[in-house]
């Protein structure tokens, strides 16, 4: 999944280690985040967008979701 | 973290008790070659694998009093047992190595029954345990996520 973690993490000027420690993760799992090879449950995509003040949808793009 | 830092307590506790055990085995010398099992490769395999487990317990021990003189160091140790993408590749990893552990035994099973049965019956009653282990913890997971 595509995410914005990396956008708002260098528009803050926030490092990968600063976001994890302050969401709970380890650095490998925002890393993961970014480049789209892990998708974050819930309750880490909700602690991520609170971190940056926004919304989940904001940050997190679904638009490859698929309907069944 | 309170609750985390009972829980490496109780977690200490537990190793220096093991490690007290194994020390309190080897000194009663229940492993003395061809004493205990009547076989030195069997009381060395066996006093090699409690001391490699004191060793490993010991190691942690280590790094769980570090983490709790250190709160740094125990948030860090809280984050890395409790990651969810680590957890994630833990749980994947364990469903599908116990599936190819079984297969694995099963087909040794049916190759070693060319030559002995008695190792035949072990390795199938070994995968029918893990089978079973399997089949617990699905009725155990499947009762505490439903409803």
């Amino acid at each position: 999944m595509k995410t914005k973690i990396a956008e708002y993490r260098k528009q803050r000027r926030i490092s990968q280690e600063e976001l994890a420690m302050a969401v709970g993760v380890t650095r490998q799992t925002i890393t993961s985040l970014e480049v789209g090879k892990y998708t974050a449950s819930l309750v880490l995509a909700y602690k991520i967008a609170r971190y940056f003040g926004t919304t989940i949808e904001d940050i997190f793009d679904f638009s490859d979701l698929e309907e069944l | 973290m309170d609750k985390y830092r009972n829980a490496l307590k109780i977690r200490l506790w537990f190793s220096a008790l093991y490690c007290a055990a194994v020390v309190t085995v080897i000194l009663l010398g229940m492993f003395r070659p061809g004493d205990a099992h009547g076989n030195d490769y069997i009381s060395g395999f066996s006093l090699g694998m409690c001391c490699g487990i004191a060793f490993v317990m010991i190691t942690f021990m280590i790094k769980i009093i570090g983490a709790l003189r250190n709160p740094e160091k125990l948030k860090k140790l809280y984050i890395k047992e409790t990651d969810e993408r680590i957890r994630l590749i833990q749980s994947k990893a364990g469903s599908a190595g116990i599936s190819v552990a079984v297969a694995g035994i099963l087909l040794a099973a049916i190759v070693a029954g060319y030559w002995n049965a008695t190792v035949f019956f072990t390795l199938i009653a070994a995968a029918l345990f893990i089978s079973l282990v399997v089949l617990a913890m699905k009725a155990f997971y499947w009762s505490k996520y439903t409803e």
